[in-house]
């Protein structure tokens, strides 16, 4: 594992600053404990989008150029809930670089997840960025289809609560589609989300 | 027809193959339930089964593996009537094919729920639910029971339990793991076994998840450590996607070619997912001449957690912290009686990293709920380590509780010789598995010989065995009386030892005893300890943070060559040197992150203010007690040190200068120091009603949020109760009547658990409380706040201690 720190301290609200040294530590502890315990566990297929077609305004045009894609699903698993559990009973302070430290383990897991797939795509062939249940008007309730499709519950432990949260709970669902366009694929995904005074969105350039 | 138990004593027994991939050849489409469509399609059900039965297989699987109420609801079917039917379609195949002598495994696979506390399938309803579908395939004639594909060790702990408490066909209980020998939610093979052989089902086994290949290292580790017959259904290989499918193609001959080297040690074959009659048929044909395997009884007793065991083999001993105990610990009864579990988990945390291999777990207090306490205490112990523990209560109303919730195995201390002793915990013992801690006392009292204590442990083996329970899960405890009252004490108590070992149980004694009333304890208990190790003691009593018990405990295994090249040894006496007493002075100061100003001009480093603002908190609580001890007002410190030590992070962190973990350090470096303060105020400063409920509003299992915010609240003296995370408002409603609280914090992290905010709020005002809500979470905004008529939204952690000084003042 070797994860970004500028990323783990943009998640603990930081709009831009690296990890400082007390957190720097913490994150290196957390790192250490997660990888001498967790197996992180990928699935994913290739399917038509027909699937989903219609679920969502914001899908539908996020996946306008593509006709299939790849459903995926990555998981720390419940034994990485355990050591936040932990760690929240041990120091809330390490809790929270903690989740930091997952949040961009899970990022990094997603990329490298898309990434295998370069080598698979014929000549002229992008992946999208990778969109979620939840994201924009796509429902939540999504994940239920999403899990089944992938059988998740089965094959990787990956499951639903009754309110729709995904448990393990550091998981993440998403589609990405195979477009034939190549800007689709670039652009950082939080220049474009909506929710502009979110705490954790990367900085632009300009305002460093 | 024999009993199946019967059967598999002078045969192999063949089960079938994959299911799922013949119905969908059958014509099963893609997203629909199988065990409702074969309901509707019985001729392709039935086909199946007959293609595997004239392969051989005489162990036939129903179709039901996703079979539970909640899943069958939306299509108007019970699971009554899906499982009558799907046992129907297995006799009608039977008669079809002319076979009388197969059996009818009714199947059942996972819920598809993650069980808490990690998601929100309570254990119990976990049990319910299985038990509806055990009785289902009671009521229609099934031949046994086969829970299978299961990958979390605790609902496979309920589906067991659900089958013992519903009908009286055997239990086949199988897992699967993955390539690293693991379960999904982290479990061991080892640790599986421990489990399931404490509950007692017939048969154990692997299926799902790998070819024969892949499976072989686990296969072998259940088989090394098993006592019970095995069985093995493997994959036809591991899966590769083409088209988006997943696609197995190891053949026919070559998974038998696979299956050969494992098959000895396997009383029942089958196959899982990507398996067809042909992979069946070629398995018996390679196999079906092998000797059965011999499955012989071990020694060694192996007590587990969720996902580890810990083997007391009669050779090698395990350290069982004993601090978890309020006996002469007033902190921790004080702790108990407030259910304080932070307390109780530093505890657990503090054994652990000394090196305990079990904990012990004892909350008995008069006045306390006993049965509730150590049920509550267990799992929260459990939620934060992996060790096993040991229940440790007189109650068997509370032994029982705890050992159905527990996650695992554990030991379970203890029995004695009386009659009401061996008819109240035996049977427990029976039903939910564990190791027997057994006292050698009895209606008499302790008998003064060690001959007097052996005769009534071999009683209780005795009364044991009868049961069912083997001798290896039973431990002696010798009984170790203080040496300041008898001259013989501590030889008739390692005398006993030696006694039980011939009797081929493993002993334990809680050994610091031997020590009470005299003087520098430590040197007796290090004496005893050693002596008792050297006389056959498995499981040693003792506090783990002691060096000189630990000392001789690693000092024995190196001396009796248990320590290769004395390499733990080393590891410990080197780190024994690093944790060499700290100066009680302040730690020197980190540096300052580049590129940013300290939060104030710097200051002088032994000062309580620094360490708080440092976020140090061994420095910041022995400035504190320094201070106390030197005569300054208590509350003079708190309100001249310790609260604008805070105010000024948290006006740092207002203003972006630091971040959250920087200002929950601090805040836990305030709350030690605290910690310490009160010790030094008069109780009725420090101790009082809870000013603020904090919870996670119901269906939401987020909680760090929360967390959060209790921390700094608390770093700020209001005293909060922790409601914990998925709390229906009628318990936060209950909570804020009962006990009169005048400011409640709502937290919810999803869009879909936000809605209880809303429903929380508008119990508590139709309850007619006079209490402020504050409201917030990651989905919350002011206008949501505003709609749901929440008093107050509060953007971060420090907005909600503004909130409550607001309110509460302070």
């Amino acid at each position: 594992m070797n994860l970004d720190s500028k990323e783990i301290a943009r998640y603990l609200g930081s709009r831009g600053a690296d990890l400082w040294p007390e957190a720097a530590a913490l994150a290196a502890d957390c790192q250490r404990e997660l990888e001498g315990t967790v197996t992180p566990r990928t699935l994913g297929r290739r399917l038509s989008l027909s699937l989903f077609a219609g679920q969502s305004r914001d899908l539908d045009h996020h996946l306008r150029h593509c006709t299939e894609g790849i459903l995926f699903a990555v998981t720390l698993g419940a034994e990485t809930d355990r050591l936040l559990r932990r760690w929240s009973a041990q120091s809330m302070a390490k809790a929270a670089v903690g989740q930091a430290v997952c949040a961009v383990w899970l990022d990094q897991l997603c990329a490298d997840y898309c990434d295998s797939f370069l080598p698979t795509l014929d000549e002229g062939q992008y992946l999208t960025p990778a969109f979620s249940p939840g994201y924009g008007d796509w429902d939540l309730a999504a994940q239920r289809q999403v899990l089944d499709l992938l059988q998740a519950p089965k094959r990787i432990g990956l499951t639903l609560t009754a309110g729709g949260m995904l448990v393990p709970e550091k998981s993440i669902t998403a589609l990405v589609g195979l477009s034939d366009r190549q800007e689709e694929s670039c652009g950082q995904k939080c220049m474009r989300c909506q929710k502009k005074n979110c705490a954790f969105r990367c900085a632009p350039a300009e305002a460093n | 027809m024999k009993p199946l138990l019967q059967a598999m004593k002078e045969r192999r027994l063949y089960l079938d193959g994959g299911m799922g991939s013949m119905l969908q050849a059958a014509g099963l489409p893609e997203g629909l339930l199988p065990d409702v469509w074969g309901m509707q399609n019985p001729a392709a059900v039935q086909g199946v089964h007959r293609a595997y039965l004239e392969a051989g297989a005489r162990l036939i699987t129903t179709n039901t593996f996703g079979t539970s109420a909640p899943k069958l609801a939306p299509y108007g079917v019970t699971v009554d009537e899906v499982m009558a039917a799907a046992v129907a379609n297995v006799r009608q195949a039977m008669q079809q094919a002319g076979v009388e002598d197969a059996y009818v495994c009714a199947d059942l696979g996972p819920s598809g729920k993650l069980l808490r506390p990690y998601g929100d399938l309570d254990f119990e309803d976990a049990v319910t639910l299985f038990a509806e579908t055990v009785r289902a395939a009671a009521k229609a004639g099934a031949d046994c029971i086969l829970i299978e594909t299961m990958s979390d060790l605790y609902e496979m702990k309920a589906a067991v339990l659900a089958a013992k408490e519903n009908c009286d066909l055997p239990i086949l209980a199988s897992l699967i793991f993955d390539a690293t020998g693991k379960l999904l939610t982290g479990g061991s093979p080892r640790a599986a076994v421990g489990l399931l052989e404490g509950l007692g089902v017939d048969v154990l086994g692997i299926n799902c998840g790998l070819g024969p290949k892949e499976m072989a290292p686990t296969f072998e580790a259940l088989w090394e450590d098993a006592s019970t017959p095995l069985l093995l259904q493997p994959n036809a290989g591991l899966p590769h996607s083409v088209d988006g499918k997943a696609v197995y193609d190891v053949s026919p001959e070559e998974y038998a070619a696979e299956m050969l080297p494992l098959a000895p040690m396997a009383t029942i074959l089958g196959g899982c997912c990507g398996t067809t009659p042909a992979h069946i048929k070629a398995l018996i044909d390679a196999t079906k001449d092998l000797p059965l395997p011999e499955v012989t009884q071990k020694d060694t007793m192996f007590i587990t957690s969720y996902c580890q065991a810990v083997a007391l083999d009669g050779k090698d001993p395990v350290i069982i912290g004993e601090r978890i105990n309020p006996t002469g610990k007033k902190k921790l009864q004080a702790a108990l009686r407030e259910g304080d579990t932070g307390y109780v988990l530093n505890e657990a945390f503090k054994q652990e990293e000394a090196g305990a291999h079990i904990l012990d777990v004892n909350v008995g207090l008069p006045g306390l709920d006993e049965p509730a306490v150590l049920t509550k205490m267990v799992e929260a112990i459990q939620e934060v380590t992996g060790l096993p523990l040991q229940l440790d209560t007189s109650n068997p109303e509370a032994m029982e509780r705890a050992l159905r919730r527990y996650n695992g195995k554990p030991l379970i201390n203890s029995v004695n010789g009386k009659e009401e002793s061996l008819s109240a915990i035996l049977p427990l013992v029976k039903k939910y598995g564990g190791g027997l801690v057994c006292l050698a006392l009895d209606d008499n009292g302790i008998p003064a010989t060690a001959e007097g204590r052996v005769a009534i442990a071999e009683k209780i083996i005795a009364r044991a065995e009868a049961l069912g329970i083997p001798r290896r899960e039973l431990l002696v405890d010798g009984l170790t009386m203080p040496v300041s009252a008898g001259g013989e004490n501590a030889k008739v108590t390692l005398a006993t030892l030696a006694g039980a070992k011939k009797l081929g149980v493993k002993t334990a004694l809680g050994v610091s005893n031997v020590s009470f009333g005299l003087p520098k304890r430590d040197h007796l208990n290090q004496a005893f300890f050693t002596m008792a190790l050297y006389q056959g003691l498995d499981g040693a009593i003792i506090n783990p943070m002691s060096a000189a018990m630990m000392g001789a405990f690693k000092s024995y295994r190196a001396l009796l060559g248990l320590d290769d090249q004395c390499q733990e040894y080393m590891t410990y006496m080197e780190n024994l040197k690093e944790a060499a007493p700290a100066p009680a002075k302040a730690a020197p100061a980190a540096a300052p992150a580049e590129g940013r100003a300290p939060a104030a001009p710097p200051k002088a480093e032994n000062t309580l203010n620094y360490s708080v603002c440092k976020g140090l908190k061994e420095a910041a609580a022995a400035q504190a007690k320094e201070l106390a001890e030197g005569g300054r007002e208590i509350l003079d410190i708190i309100n001249g040190e310790l609260v604008p030590a805070l105010d000024e992070v948290g006006k740092a962190f207002e203003k972006g200068k630091l971040f959250l973990p920087q200002l929950l350090m601090s805040a836990e470096a305030a709350k030690e120091a605290f910690q310490v303060l009160k010790e030094y105020l008069p109780a009725t400063e420090s101790h009082g009603a809870p000013q603020i409920v904090l919870a996670t509003v119901k269906g939401d299992i987020h909680d760090i949020g929360k967390n959060i915010v209790k921390v700094l609240l608390e770093s700020y003296r209001f005293r909060v109760l922790d409601l914990g995370k998925d709390v229906p408002p009628e318990a936060i409603v209950e909570a804020v009547r009962a006990q009169k609280i005048p400011l409640v914090g709502l937290s919810a992290l999803m869009t879909t658990t936000a809605p209880y905010m809303k429903e929380t709020i508008q119990a508590l005002h139709e309850a007619g409380l006079d209490c402020k809500v504050v409201v917030g979470g990651a989905v919350i905004t002011q206008d949501y706040a505003d709609e749901i008529k929440a008093d107050h939204y509060a953007a971060d952690a420090m907005e909600t201690v503004h909130y409550a000084q607001e309110v509460l003042g302070g």
